[in-house]
């Protein structure tokens, strides 16, 4: 007896902010011009690090009060984001039935700055009643609460947190949702402002780049940190008819896998991200020659980027399609990541025109994956890929393809 | 019956770390909370006498579980204790499961997902003070790492080969629900064939001042805080760990192995409600009610503390509803965490209580039934959490084997 065909899940939305501005119009043509925003911190409290850099994002918009009300900067681009999201699906919340509108928002640190900022004055005996308020929106679930509360959803509600593969586990979650007819409509995505815990964290490990990261160069050393959000309307097929939206793509498959390796890096025969890269293709159904790019999860540093060719090699073999990071132009985002290359890979598919990786002279002969030319290329996809990785092993892939 | 039963359960908790110590409580009543022992002060995350005047904090402390046990001795020395208790709990619930070794689906078919409320505090809390103290250039590279909310699970992976889909979740109290929902979810749509979820939280020093700042603490506790705000909660904060092993019937029985009990539904919901708020109680109630297609069946509800008066509301609210549903007595009612301790993601440790009393198929004593539980009886877990998250948990009594 024939299976019955699942419930597909129709991406109708998307909105980014991050340090190449806000909105995804922003973002396309800091990658279309190769520029990067990752420059000396101004607004993360390293006064002490000279020459500390990260793709801080310099200006956030202005939204409703009772949105941002005691809300933490992560809290906050996830908002931006939404309102993005919500405008391109042409989405009104007020139409939407709460019941069947789930949120899957995760973040990787949620609200530390705010923590942060709490815990030094605790540290110095000066804590109050009131910064502590504050706190209950510090947990790494505030931003999927906020966004639950600002569009009114009741229905189901996830906030992982899986490091730097976050963002795209949020999807996969919410792609499981439409499939399972738990939900019709699911914001879904990552959410990370910069912390001192993180630029620290990684300094210490000495994995971050003294200069802009340079994915997949012979020359990189190390990642570079950014801060942004990037939040999806994902819905299903019948709901997004209904109410005449117009597809900009399907989420059409997910895979997830962890390495069970070590807490921070990656299994340098790739065997773990080559699972989840399989397993994204195997839950779309689609054959490894009908992938037209893919965003890497390049973030620059030598281990990362050399498991990830050999995650690459061992799935798409001697007819690799375009690869590239887009890393070197809005840092990495740690648990939004996912979510924004995602939105990015969405877009060059939309469009046509591949993003290059900004940053990559020297291409590593370790990374032998097929680099999208210098300045981008202009190559029509029916299908993209998006590939996370994060600390603890843990490896998601996204596909995507042509509604 | 419930495509979806736990076929394995493990524990780290004040109320010990075996099914006998936790049921005995359970049955017992047991209130296992107690003052840490003032030669301790490193269980709080901080050794600065200064700023630790008084370390004889009333709680849940989790102190006489052995996690070299379950643990590789080399990998023990560089766990932190949050994954000590989670790593602890995994393979114990793993043994129960009979998945030990290679037993049981390919590693690479069986996940993890696992709740937190806030992951590594104690840790934080040191890495954070270092940093503040010296500047940022001192970060420390061996605790970093550990400051993730998914570095215990990343660890329970690395311990057991798990290579299936290794998720973290968060969604304030009702973390430990929440990774049960995103468990089910994994086998319903077949990304693995096998789930530990369950939950872990540690207590710090930094945590019970905020709680005491908010005036949430139980009286006693609150007093012997440093801050020393007046309390009329009754909140009694805890720390632990408990993994259950789900997979879906057919494959379970199939490898024969022992089902503790069903899962009939775990899902999550929002409420409308501020992020420091619980939403309205009439509309938790019926979201708990709404998760059992029968409620008439739900034979005793396992609810958080007194201590939140929104959630207390809701659940009160429900007993009444259910009350006049059922032809005897309503469900009856118990409150384990006010025996343990509360903490972020014990509704695993709640829906692991619950799966012990449905396989044994009698309610504790204190509920005033004596008559056995049958097949199809549920037990309800009700998940509530600030921000209105709403994760109810309804586990369904196992039937003949």
């Amino acid at each position: 007896m024939a299976q019955p065909e699942r419930e597909r899940a129709w991406i109708t939305g998307a909105g980014t902010i991050s340090a190449a501005g806000i909105g995804l119009p922003a973002l396309r043509a800091a990658l279309g011009d190769g520029r990067t925003c990752i420059r000396e911190v101004r607004h993360l409290p390293l006064h002490d690090v000279p020459g500390a850099l990260a793709a801080e994002v310099l200006a956030l918009p202005d939204l409703p009060r009772n949105w941002v009300r005691r809300a933490a900067r992560t809290d906050i681009l996830a908002l931006a984001a939404l309102v993005e999201a919500l405008a391109s699906a042409r989405l009104d919340p007020l139409v939407l039935d709460p019941a069947r509108t789930g949120v899957a928002v995760g973040s990787s640190t949620g609200g530390m700055l705010e923590i942060e900022n709490w815990y030094a004055a605790w540290h110095a005996g000066l804590s109050g009643r009131a910064a502590a308020t504050r706190l209950w929106s510090g947990s790494v679930a505030a931003p999927a609460e906020r966004v639950a509360l600002a569009l009114g959803a009741l229905g189901p509600r996830a906030a992982p947190s899986t490091a730097c593969s976050t963002g795209a586990v949020a999807l996969a979650i919410a792609l499981d949702w439409i499939r399972l007819g738990r939900a019709d409509v699911v914001i879904a995505g990552g959410s990370d402002a910069l912390c001192r815990m993180t630029w620290t964290g990684f300094h210490a490990l000495r994995s971050l780049s003294p200069e802009p990261c340079r994915p997949f160069d012979r020359n990189r050393r190390g990642l570079s940190l950014g801060e942004g959000a990037a939040l999806l309307v994902i819905e299903s097929r019948a709901h997004a008819r209904a109410r005449g939206a117009r597809p900009l793509a399907e989420l059409a498959g997910a895979g997830i896998s962890c390495d069970a390796h070590h807490p921070t890096a990656p299994r340098p025969d790739g065997l773990g991200a080559a699972a989840a890269m399989a397993g994204a293709l195997a839950d779309a159904g689609l054959d490894p020659a009908t992938i037209g790019y893919i965003n890497a999860h390049g973030t620059g540093t030598p281990q990362n980027d050399a498991a990830e060719a050999a995650a690459l090699l061992a799935v798409f073999g001697d007819r690799q399609p375009p690869v590239s990071s887009t890393k070197g132009t809005v840092g990495h985002l740690l648990g939004a990541a996912g979510a924004l290359e995602a939105v990015i890979a969405l877009d060059a598919m939309l469009s046509g025109n591949l993003p290059s990786t900004t940053g990559l002279v020297d291409p590593d002969p370790v990374c032998a994956v097929r680099h999208v030319t210098p300045g981008g290329e202009q190559v029509a996809c029916q299908a993209v890929m998006s590939n996370s990785f994060g600390f603890g092993g843990n490896n998601c892939s996204v596909v995507l393809k042509v509604a | 019956m419930s495509e979806i039963v736990v076929t394995g359960l493990g524990f780290v908790s004040a109320w010990g770390c075996d099914e006998a110590s936790v049921l005995a409580a359970l049955e017992g009543g047991t209130d296992a909370c107690r003052r840490l022992p003032a030669d301790d002060p490193r269980r709080l995350g901080r050794v600065d006498p200064a700023l630790v005047p008084d370390t004889d904090l009333r709680a849940g402390w989790v102190t006489d579980f052995a996690p070299s046990l379950a643990i590789d001795p080399g990998r023990l020395r560089r766990m932190d204790f949050v994954s000590r208790m989670l790593v602890t709990a995994c393979g114990a619930a793993l043994a129960d499961a009979g998945l030990s070794g290679d037993a049981g689906p390919p590693r690479n078919r069986v996940g993890l997902a696992i709740g937190s409320r806030l992951g590594n505090q104690r840790e934080t809390a040191a890495y954070l003070d270092r940093v503040l103290e010296r500047g940022g250039g001192a970060g420390q590279p061996f605790l970093f790492p550990n400051l993730v909310l998914n570095a215990a699970a990343g660890q329970a992976a690395i311990e057991f080969s798990l290579s299936g889909p290794c998720l973290a979740v968060s969604l304030a109290e009702a973390s430990g629900e929440a990774a049960l929902a995103a468990a089910c979810g994994m086998l319903a749509t077949g990304r693995c064939d096998a789930v530990v979820a369950g939950g872990v939280d540690e207590l710090s020093l930094p945590l019970i001042d905020l709680l005491a700042m908010q005036g949430l603490l139980a009286p006693d506790v609150a007093a012997s805080n440093r801050v020393r705000k007046r309390s009329t909660g009754r909140l009694v904060p805890g720390e632990g760990a408990a993994c259950l092993v789900l997979e879906r019937r057919p494959d379970a029985l199939q490898r024969q192995a022992p089902v503790r009990a069903g899962i009939a539904s775990a899902t999550t919901h929002g409420v409308p409600a501020a992020p420091w708020d619980f939403g309205r109680a009439d509309a938790i109630a019926r979201i708990f009610a709404a998760c059992a297609d029968s409620p008439e069946s739900i034979a005793l509800v396992i609810a958080g503390p007194r201590a939140l008066a929104t959630r207390c509301r809701a659940e009160r609210l429900l007993l009444e509803q259910l009350a006049t549903q059922r032809r005897a007595a309503g469900p009856a009612l118990v409150r384990p965490r006010e025996g343990y301790g509360d903490f972020g993601a014990c509704g695993a440790l709640d829906t692991a209580l619950a799966c012990l009393v449905a396989a044994r198929g009698r309610l504790p004593a204190a509920c005033g039934r004596s008559d056995p539980l049958v097949p199809g009886e549920h037990i309800l877990v009700t998940g509530c959490g600030r921000a209105g998250s709403v994760a109810p948990v309804l586990i369904e009594v196992p039937g003949p084997a």
